[in-house]
């Protein structure tokens, strides 16, 4: 496992050596002490209220300095200027099915894209149903990943679809899973500069640490993210950010009522918000701690990372390389791009063998970490930095699965199916 | 039957039409031609005055058949069938005394109940110079299927909605429009002494009471009312119930109901949207405003 090229982020980050050692001192310091009032001081003012012997003892506790300091670590790398724009929740769903509400609140007709994570869709559709509004939603991925739709005709076609469907409130990922990235500030300020938006939501789940949020364009009312994928802090935790001034007021109001009312119910963002605002909510339940220290470890540790090659020339050398290995590379060329690639082999292979989990496997005999879909489609999500001979064991790990299913049966039909579609 | 109404029977007049046409042939036959001409005349007579008479007793008839009609589309309807008897049994008094003094009161009072009737039917409802609509008001709210409330506030006083009965419908809009179960936007019409022409929000109360329902979610345009000077009749106070119903607001000077009209007629619905509409062409979002305060 140690050799394993891991190109896998999108789904899951690979832990940051600081979220490591937080998580294993934190389950050193719960298996030897349990929870006591010193722990609630931890949370609360961090590893200031430790004893020497403690701090030395769990020195990865040692960054935990409370929730105050993660919201500004946080701030910091999402280039947010107020701390008290960011919400913690134990997954991002929560956050979502807030902003869902939040968004239905304000808005009849809803416009979304086929770019939708069908968990987030499905969250927007309940709450259409519940209030008796709209979605309209709009398909653009396979002309995006076609090549057919240019950054420009798909802020023209939005604008025009949601002006014509007489929409008031927006939902877009800034990167999809498919690792599309939308120029949503943009979209958005066409949109306003046509229509009334009233309540414009990102999906920032694969946008955080990967590509820049763009916050202070003012875009957003609402943002959802996570630690999971590219902050690398491989404990979930949901991420909730505050984007323009004159809705912060209204969001806070609202949460604070909800989550006095019991309306959310999740227990790490009852907590979180104990923690940080010294209210007391009904409703607690036991929240899940860990999260918000590895975020903060794996938050510092991004802080720090050295600098990172650029990302258009990690791009343009892996597309070569996959290019090489007689693979093609199905994710757009340069519009819309991400540090998440699309490839497959040249020609499809449709046989059992080549089905998303057998491909899977076959590339971690590999020794390569990624995601698969059925029609032998590959998802990579670019490292930061490449280990010295990466690239090669890549190529060849690639080339060898195209040797390897030339028995099969192949089909060049292009369409690509991602089964939820 | 009367002996009239019997000789109108087709058994009845049609032999004996027959047998007089050939009676009147025959004698004819050997009259001279003045007296044929005579007799003629007065058959023809004899015929317009039949048919006349033959036209009132048909008249007659649909009345009746019509207050049986009436009857008959009543009888699917108990609850306004008992309303019926009751004011026809009232009606059967009143018409058996026969004081004239009395008859001409009651005259016109029942010119005023018809008017009264005629309103209802059309549709609208009026709550004269009270608060009572606001109990009509949440249960309209509160209906099952009605998902979005639009609201014009004509705010020409501080107190608009200040008062305890407004303040429970502020508490009540908010409530609703909190738990989801209806989708309240508002647009506020205001007087510009409420909100003078260099000032970014409106007076207080006014303005808070704009900015709580907007924290709740609730979206909120305005318009000063000297925007809509060449509009006149967009300046109302209304809400619109889904496309149910429309109620219109009268208030005084301190913001007191004068008068409120709850009409149910589509057609009215419709204009109101009409106008909805046009104002939010003049309109501005709170959050707007909001934008241009940071």
């Amino acid at each position: 496992m140690r050799d394993v090229l891991y190109f896998d982020t999108a789904r899951l980050g690979r832990m940051s050596p600081r979220a490591c050692r937080a998580s294993i001192d934190f389950a050193r310091l719960a298996c030897e002490h349990g929870s006591t009032l010193y722990s609630d001081d931890f949370f609360r003012f961090g590893s200031a209220s430790l004893s020497d012997a403690s701090r030395e003892r769990y020195p990865g506790l040692r960054d935990w300095q409370g929730p105050q300091q993660l919201s500004r670590q946080l701030s910091q790398l999402m280039g947010v200027p107020s701390v008290d724009q960011i919400l913690f929740a134990s997954r991002s769903a929560s956050l979502m099915k807030c902003a869902a509400k939040l968004l239905f609140r304000r808005c009849r007709n809803v416009l979304i894209t086929d770019l939708t994570w069908p968990a987030y869709e499905r969250i927007l559709r309940r709450e259409e149903r519940r209030t008796g509004n709209r979605i309209h939603k709009v398909a653009v991925r396979q002309q995006l990943l076609q090549g057919r739709l240019a950054p420009s005709e798909l802020i023209d076609r939005l604008a025009e679809q949601f002006a014509s469907l007489h929409c008031d409130g927006l939902f877009l990922p800034l990167v999809d899973n498919l690792g599309l990235h939308l120029s949503d500030p943009e979209i958005v300020s066409r949109i306003r500069s046509q229509s009334e938006l009233r309540f414009c939501v990102i999906d920032g789940a694969q946008a955080f640490r990967h590509v820049p949020l763009e916050l202070d364009r003012d875009y957003c009312d609402f943002m959802v993210a996570g630690c999971h994928k590219w902050l690398c802090a491989h404990n979930p935790m949901g991420l909730g950010i505050l984007g323009r001034s004159s809705s912060r007021d209204y969001i806070t109001s609202t949460i604070a009522r909800w989550l006095k009312n019991g309306t959310i119910d999740d227990p790490l963002m009852v907590y979180s918000q104990e923690l940080i605002t010294g209210d007391h909510f009904p409703f607690g339940e036991t929240a899940p701690i860990l999260p918000l220290l590895t975020a903060n470890a794996a938050a510092i540790d991004a802080s720090d990372s050295a600098t990172e090659i650029s990302p258009e020339q990690s791009r343009r050398d892996v597309i070569e390389c996959v290019r090489q290995a007689g693979w093609t590379v199905v994710s757009p060329e340069s519009d819309y791009a991400s540090r998440i690639l699309l490839i497959r082999p040249s020609k499809i292979d449709r046989s059992p063998a080549m089905a998303s989990h057998h491909l899977r496997r076959r590339l971690l005999e590999h020794q390569i970490a990624a995601t698969t879909y059925d029609g032998s489609l590959v998802r990579l999500a670019l490292p930061r930095s490449f280990q010295s001979g990466a690239l090669d064991q890549l190529r060849n790990a690639l080339r060898r699965i195209n040797q390897q299913s030339g028995t099969a049966q192949f089909s060049q039909k292009s369409e690509i199916n991602f089964g939820w579609n | 039957m009367g002996p009239f109404e019997r000789l109108l029977h087709p058994r009845v007049y049609l032999p004996f039409g027959v047998t007089l046409a050939a009676l009147v042939f025959a004698i004819c036959w050997w009259l001279p031609l003045a007296a044929q001409i005579s007799i003629v005349i007065g058959l023809l007579s004899m015929l317009i005055v039949v048919t006349g008479l033959t036209l009132q007793k048909v008249r007659s008839r649909d009345a009746e058949n019509e207050a049986m009609a009436t009857l008959i589309a009543l009888a699917s309807d108990p609850e306004i069938l008992g309303r019926h008897k009751l004011i026809a049994d009232s009606l059967k008094s009143i018409s058996q005394r026969k004081d004239s003094i009395y008859r001409e009161l009651v005259l016109k009072q029942l010119s005023v109940l018809a008017d009264h009737s005629r309103r209802l039917a059309n549709g609208s409802i009026d709550y004269p110079s009270t608060e009572a609509w606001r109990v009509v008001y949440e249960e309209l709210l509160r209906s099952p299927g009605l998902y979005l409330y639009r609201s014009v506030s004509h705010i020409e006083s501080a107190h608009y909605w200040q008062d305890g009965p407004g303040q429970q419908s502020t508490t009540l809009n908010i409530e609703l429009h909190d738990a989801g179960i209806v989708n309240i936007e508002r647009t506020a019409i205001i007087a510009d002494h409420l909100w003078p022409q260099d000032e970014l929000f409106p007076v207080e109360p006014v303005h808070a009471w704009l900015k709580q329902q907007y924290m709740h979610g609730i979206w909120i345009k305005l318009a000063r009312e000297s925007q809509l000077a060449g509009e006149r009749e967009l300046v109302s106070d209304f809400g619109i119930y889904g496309s149910r119903a429309v109620g219109m607001q009268l208030a005084d000077a301190a913001g007191r109901t004068i008068r409120f009209e709850l009409c149910f007629d589509f057609e009215r619905v419709k204009q109101a949207e009409g106008i909805w509409e046009r104002l939010q062409v003049f309109a501005t979002s709170y959050r707007d405003l909001l934008d241009r305060s940071t």
